[in-house]
């Protein structure tokens, strides 16, 4: 088991709306690990599509990322590119 | 029960005879006592869940082609939420340690997220506490097994009479059972009325007092054409309306072999025909009429009924898809029209005397730089994707095409900067609606590319009669005749300058109007796509001399009375 973490910044222009929310939650569902999002002193669950919104995350914030289990290494990986791409906008 | 008549506002056309089923839309009760087998609870809560999940992906299965992009992609995001880990967990942990009815448990949840997305400041994410509340009544009638079954039978069909229909509850109609939709509230231009029009359920919206007047199993006459319904008619009644029926079904079927005929007057000349829209949800109606292109986007329904204007990233992907759909046809998109009688509270617009006369249109827009440039952005961005015509309304001045121009080339040279494409073949025109631009079109000609008529506008700024009021409603006629000949001017200055005129306006779908418009030169008509048909069929039984002949004459007209006279021969 690993826990391994980074940090991204969210750079779609209208935060993180249904599309990206989606996406990211498409993607870190394809993942046996558990993967969370914290910004603002929160800590949500990436597979959850209502926490994520409820978080309310604007274009330009730094979010950490991290991932506990046996594919921690490539969920992030992965996630990190996603962000880096704004979500395939 | 006795015969009884109401009046409603008709917003899909169609004819229909049947029995009312009145749908009432509590949802169930929520139980409040603790459950005795936690483990048999979550049974039923899965169950629940299992079938709500089904109930929308069979919707999308089935009736994706009717959907537009806007409702295919609220449908994706409740199955989401449906999926969504953290909510079934939360909603078994309450069942589990708390011993919780499963409703209890869903109601409660859902309201925990409904509401931390509901005071989020974003206005879009705010308003998705709506999807939330929208799973949850479905997770709660599957729990206790009550359908929203609009479904019916071949046997058992039926005209659904309910106070409110959501655009979600749409799809969910089987046109094959549900004969037609009387509904209290709601109006045309509502989302779900455009849904069932896309569909071809017949609709009247709007009718007061409905629920306390039609008892379930009344028979039920209902004329959407005209907005009327008649319940519990006697059989004289009944046959005639079954006559009535008859016809209309066979015209309509005589209109839809057109589809694909070209309007092509009987000595050869080409009418372009073309649809008025107000949204993606109309993609399906535009597949469906085959227009020549989009002769109006009224882009203001995008920013109407929320709470803050749309991002330009969400409207880039409108425009994209409607220019895409359209593909090398034509595509008129017009720039924000608010003011006047479109109000958007989120706007503040300071209230106006006279706002007909006021802020409206491009002198909105002219003074709010910011709302603006966000939409010429994401037309411009759009543009790669189609035909891309890009409107100005209410122009009254060379001076404000110029400044609209302007604030065009800053954004086009900006969106190049940073690497984005942006297309070099974008049409640039005017909404002559304002009589002062009506007479200036040849001094228009020389800065714009194309001009399009709303006759709506320019009647009652001629008459100098407010068309909302019904004090001074006889002034307001397409048949004026000052309005006639001033067509006739803005036509001829437009063919002298060979610059494309097309009329946007009510007169352009009205099938009395057509020989006129066709004879003062104007071969581009735009309406609402369901006219099309007429239109066509009209067109096809005339020559363009016998057009010109008839325009000479209406021309001549000095009165209302007198130019109806003639054209209503």
């Amino acid at each position: 088991m690993a826990t391994i973490e980074t940090t991204v910044t969210l750079l779609t222009e209208d935060g993180l709306h249904a599309r990206p929310a989606g996406l990211l939650v498409k993607v870190a569902g394809q993942f046996q690990s558990k993967v969370e999002l914290s910004a603002n002193g929160m800590t949500k669950n990436a597979k959850s599509i209502m926490s994520l919104m409820s978080m309310g995350l604007k274009g330009g914030e730094e979010i950490l990322l991290k991932a506990d289990g046996e594919d921690a290494a490539t969920a992030i990986d992965t996630l990190k590119k996603l962000f880096e791409s704004r979500f395939q906008e | 029960m006795n015969k009884l008549s109401l009046q409603g506002v008709a917003v899909s056309e169609g004819l229909a005879l049947g029995t009312a089923k009145v749908f009432h839309l509590e949802l169930p009760a929520i139980v409040e006592t603790p459950c005795s087998d936690s483990a048999k609870e979550i049974e039923r809560l899965q169950k629940a869940i299992r079938i709500s999940k089904k109930q929308i992906q069979t919707l999308i299965e089935k009736k994706g082609e009717f959907l537009g992009a806007e409702e295919r992609k609220i449908f994706d995001a409740h199955i989401m939420m449906i999926e969504d880990p953290e909510f079934t967990d939360q909603i078994t942990e309450k069942i589990t340690s708390e011993k919780a009815d499963a409703t209890k448990a869903v109601a409660v949840v859902a309201d925990e997220f409904a509401k931390m997305l509901a005071a989020l400041p974003d206005p879009y994410l705010s308003e998705r506490s709506h999807d939330v509340k929208d799973i949850s009544s479905r997770i709660l009638r599957n729990l206790v097994g009550q359908s929203l079954d609009f479904s019916g039978s071949e046997k058992s069909k039926f005209i659904l009479v309910i106070k409110d229909i959501v655009p979600s509850m749409v799809p969910e109609l089987d046109p094959q059972s549900v004969l037609g939709v009387i509904t209290e509230h709601g109006g045309a231009t509502s989302h779900a009325a455009i849904l069932l029009r896309n569909i071809e359920i017949p609709a009247i919206f709007g009718v007061k007092n409905l629920i306390q007047q039609i008892t379930d199993g009344s028979t039920i006459l209902m004329d959407a054409i005209k907005g009327l319904i008649l319940v519990a008619p006697e059989s004289p009644d009944q046959a005639q309306f079954k006559e009535q029926q008859a016809l209309y079904l066979k015209e309509k079927e005589d209109l839809e072999k057109l589809k694909y005929a070209e309007a092509i007057t009987k000595d050869g000349v080409r009418i372009y025909l073309h649809s008025n829209i107000g949204g993606t949800a109309e993609i399906p109606v535009l597949k469906k009429f085959n227009p020549d292109g989009v002769g109006l986007f009224r882009t203001e329904f995008l920013f109407l009924d929320r709470k803050a204007p749309p991002t330009e990233q969400e409207q880039f992907e409108i425009y994209k898809q409607i220019l895409a759909t359209m593909e090398t046809r034509k595509t008129i998109i017009r720039t924000l029209d608010i003011g006047g009688d479109k109000e958007v509270p989120y706007l503040r617009i300071p209230k106006e005397e006279n706002p007909f006369l006021g802020l409206r249109g491009l002198r909105y827009c002219l003074e709010n730089h910011e709302l603006f440039r966000t939409q010429i952005r994401a037309l411009l961005k759009a543009s790669v994707y189609g035909s891309l015509y890009v409107m100005y309304p209410m122009v009254t001045t060379i001076g404000e095409i110029k400044a609209a121009q302007e604030i065009v080339k800053e954004e086009k040279q900006k969106l190049l900067n940073q690497g984005i494409k942006v297309s070099d073949t974008i049409k640039y025109g005017v909404m002559i609606e304002v009589p002062a631009a009506a007479i200036m079109t040849a001094d228009f000609a020389p800065y714009v590319d194309f001009f399009s008529l709303g006759t709506n506008d320019l009647i009652q700024y001629t008459c100098a009669c407010d068309r909302l009021n019904p004090v001074v409603k006889s002034l307001y006629s397409s048949f004026e005749p000052s309005v006639l000949r001033l067509i006739n001017m803005v036509s001829e200055a437009a063919q002298r300058h060979g610059k494309e005129l097309s009329i946007c306006g009510e007169m352009g779908g009205q099938a009395t109007m057509t020989p006129f418009l066709i004879g003062v030169g104007i071969y581009h008509l735009s309406m609402s796509s369901t006219l099309i048909p007429k239109v066509k069929k009209r067109i096809l039984g005339l020559t363009l001399s016998e057009c010109q002949q008839l325009a000479k004459s209406v021309l001549k007209a000095s009165t209302i009375q007198e130019a109806q006279e003639i054209l209503k021969k």
